[in-house]
């Protein structure tokens, strides 16, 4: 069992590779200060060690209903409240074992919770790579019209998942 | 051309105030009146039409096309909008509000769960 907390001090992030040095740069130097100037919040998973072997990293975000597909803008207004997933990896020595599902669950869990507290239609993500783009898809993901990287989830969908399950 | 747009009955939505109809917003344009219309009408609906006209401080052209616009728009919008009983409304509202079952792999994730969100 993993422990998902807020990015903090305590947490030790040098043993940390993804595979995806962008990702994994990103978690070392910036994270902390972009979570301090309140424009992503990251959340890291270890076992209880505090050696970080997992991260996402969200933020709020809009969409435009013209970028949408018809079905997916049906009902919308022209801006759309939405949460972006902004980064997700996860350490090289768990690869193959499903957990990059299991920290996308985690990641969603939270968004659709923070969703039933103040609104949002759509969690989005911004493929970075086909096999990106593929993990996504394969989770229920769908490219919006103007942008085939660029692929959503309905927080409706899991929110009501999650509710029935 | 100057166009201008009827007012939907119920913009940015769907539904109409009613609860149980469908719009569509239909765009009537003041263009060049170029084109002639010829009616036949008998004494009667022509006196009719005259004395109308000059009451209302209008053409006789303009009493007629005035009433055929609003019918016309009338028509064209019943045409395209829809009136259903409530019973109805709510299973369409909650067919078009319908959500999707999630992936597979995403449903054995959230069920096989091996983290602890704190």
């Amino acid at each position: 069992m993993f422990l998902c907390e807020e990015l903090s001090a305590n947490h030790d992030l040098s043993q940390f590779e993804s595979g995806e040095p962008d990702l994994d740069d990103w978690l070392r130097t910036s994270a902390r200060d972009s979570d301090g100037r309140r424009i992503t919040k990251t959340y890291v998973w270890h076992d209880g060690s505090s050696i970080v072997v997992g991260y996402y990293a969200v933020m709020p975000f809009t969409l435009e209903s013209d970028d949408l597909t018809k079905s997916q803008a049906r009902g919308m207004p022209a801006t759309i409240p939405c949460y972006l997933l902004a980064r997700l990896a996860i350490d090289r020595s768990l690869h193959g074992q499903h957990l990059g599902s299991q920290l996308l669950a985690s990641a969603l869990e939270r968004l659709v919770h923070a969703a039933e507290a103040v609104g949002g239609r759509y969690i989005v993500v911004d493929s970075i790579s086909s096999g990106a783009a593929a993990f996504y898809a394969h989770h229920g993901f769908r490219p919006i019209a103007s942008s085939p990287d660029r692929l959503v989830l309905s927080v409706r969908d899991v929110s009501n998942h999650l509710s029935t399950g | 051309m100057n166009c201008s747009t009827v007012p939907d009955p119920s913009p940015g939505r769907l539904f109409g105030a009613d609860g149980q109809s469908c719009h569509t917003v239909y765009t009537v344009c003041d263009m060049k009146k170029d084109r002639v219309l010829n009616l036949r009408v008998d004494e009667h609906q022509r006196a009719a039409y005259e004395r109308a006209a000059a009451i209302a401080g209008t053409s006789l052209s303009g009493l007629i096309t005035g009433a055929a616009d609003a019918r016309a728009e009338e028509i064209l919008h019943a045409s395209s909008s829809m009136t259903v009983p409530t019973e109805v409304f709510e299973e369409l509202w909650t067919a078009l509000e319908h959500t999707s079952p999630l992936a597979p792999s995403l449903q054995k994730a959230l069920a096989d769960r091996q983290f602890e969100n704190r």
